[in-house]
């Protein structure tokens, strides 16, 4: 068990390695053996390929939560600790967020990790929101602190994941009347 | 004049007909000047590639609202027309929205839009939530109706574009202290 776990954590880090030089897109399995002096066998027991080792390290660093808060986590602790867990391990992430294929598996990695403990999916227009939060953090590498990025992230949040249906009617009624010059003068007073 | 008019409306319409049967990614400006039936230097005269083309025809398309409801729209009227238009163009809209490249070029052009309209944009994430509902309108073909998917729009919007002050904070407040627990329950009623 222990030597899984240690061979898990030597390609994990021979694939942060090569990230730090290649981009997601162009990193192939053969850089992280030869990175990690392993056999091609080897890296294939433990993963399928380098989508499946992403996604597993990815969900892995978000699983941090748990192990920290156990199952009485709120929601502002959840997404402190996911911001945290990027801005820990930026390479990996940055090179992730800068491609498509790789932003989808940090997508899946937090849908996996919030439907294990709620029960629930997150809707992806939810998910979408941050990946796009995050993609702009990526571009300063990850200057911002996490705190920082939460209140960003809180203020997105989907009207639909506060608010009661109800609420949305009533809230929307009023929003939907606004004419462009409102949105105008409102522009102009700052947002 | 007459001339680069019609040339531009040309190769408008043979962008629209490409789109409208391929991703945009895999769309060549040849293939485009081909459609077009308009020569390399006129093409290149007029726009600086497909991206700027892209752009163009998306905004030209979302201004086609003013034509009803004026300068002064409001905004469910406004995006009510935006989901028309839409609607009416989808596949060339789903070849865009489904597109890595295409779906920076949708928000792009939303963007644009709303800063020619109102002199600033919404807040990024708004732009990722039309590129979601678009897909998930193109999943089931379009078969939803425009008010339909005017609703769900809604219901995503960023909080902080709909709320300020003391009702937003007070929304977040309650909602960021909700712990796993009530998700589970909600889960299994």
């Amino acid at each position: 068990m222990r030597s899984q776990n240690e061979m898990n954590k030597k390609i994990a880090d021979a694939f942060y390695t090569v990230l730090k030089t290649t981009s997601f897109a162009k990193a192939k399995v053969t850089n992280i053996t030869e990175t990690a002096g392993i056999s091609h066998q080897t890296f294939y027991r433990y993963f399928l390929d380098k989508y499946d080792l992403s996604f597993k390290i990815a969900t892995e660093k978000f699983f941090i939560f748990h192990d920290i808060y156990s199952d009485n986590a709120t929601w502002k602790e959840i997404v402190t600790v996911i911001l945290n867990s990027v801005k820990n391990y930026p390479v990996f992430f940055k090179r992730l967020l800068e491609d498509q294929e790789g932003s989808d598996i940090v997508m899946k990695s937090i849908i996996a990790v919030t439907e294990t403990y709620t029960g629930t999916t997150v809707s992806p227009h939810s998910v979408s929101v941050w990946i796009s939060i995050f993609k702009e953090w990526s571009k300063t590498d990850f200057r911002e602190s996490a705190d920082e990025m939460y209140r960003k992230i809180r203020m997105y949040t989907p009207l639909k994941e506060v608010l009661t249906d109800k609420e949305i009617d009533r809230i929307m009624t009023v929003y939907e009347k606004r004419t462009l010059s409102y949105f105008r003068e409102k522009g102009q007073n700052g947002r | 004049m007459t001339a680069s008019i019609s040339a531009r409306e040309k190769i408008t319409n043979g962008f629209i007909t490409v789109l409208s049967k391929r991703y945009f990614s895999d769309i060549k400006t040849v293939d485009i000047i081909k459609e077009s039936h308009v020569s390399h230097q006129t093409f290149y005269r007029l726009f600086t590639d497909k991206y700027n083309l892209a752009e163009t025809v998306c905004l030209d398309m979302f201004r086609r609202f003013q034509s009803v409801y004026g300068a002064n729209a409001k905004w469910k009227d406004l995006t009510l027309s935006l989901l028309n238009i839409i609607k009416t163009n989808s596949q060339f809209f789903k070849h865009l929205a489904y597109d890595p490249e295409g779906s920076d070029i949708f928000r792009h052009a939303l963007e644009d839009l709303s800063r020619e309209l109102t002199g600033s944009a919404g807040s990024p994430p708004v732009y990722y939530i039309w590129v979601c509902v678009i897909k998930e309108w193109a999943d089931n073909r379009f078969r939803d109706s425009a008010a339909d998917m005017y609703k769900k729009l809604c219901s995503y919007l960023p909080i902080s574009d709909v709320l300020s002050g003391r009702d937003l904070e007070k929304a977040l407040l309650k909602y960021e202290e909700l712990d796993m627990k009530y998700y589970i329950d909600k889960a299994n009623p």
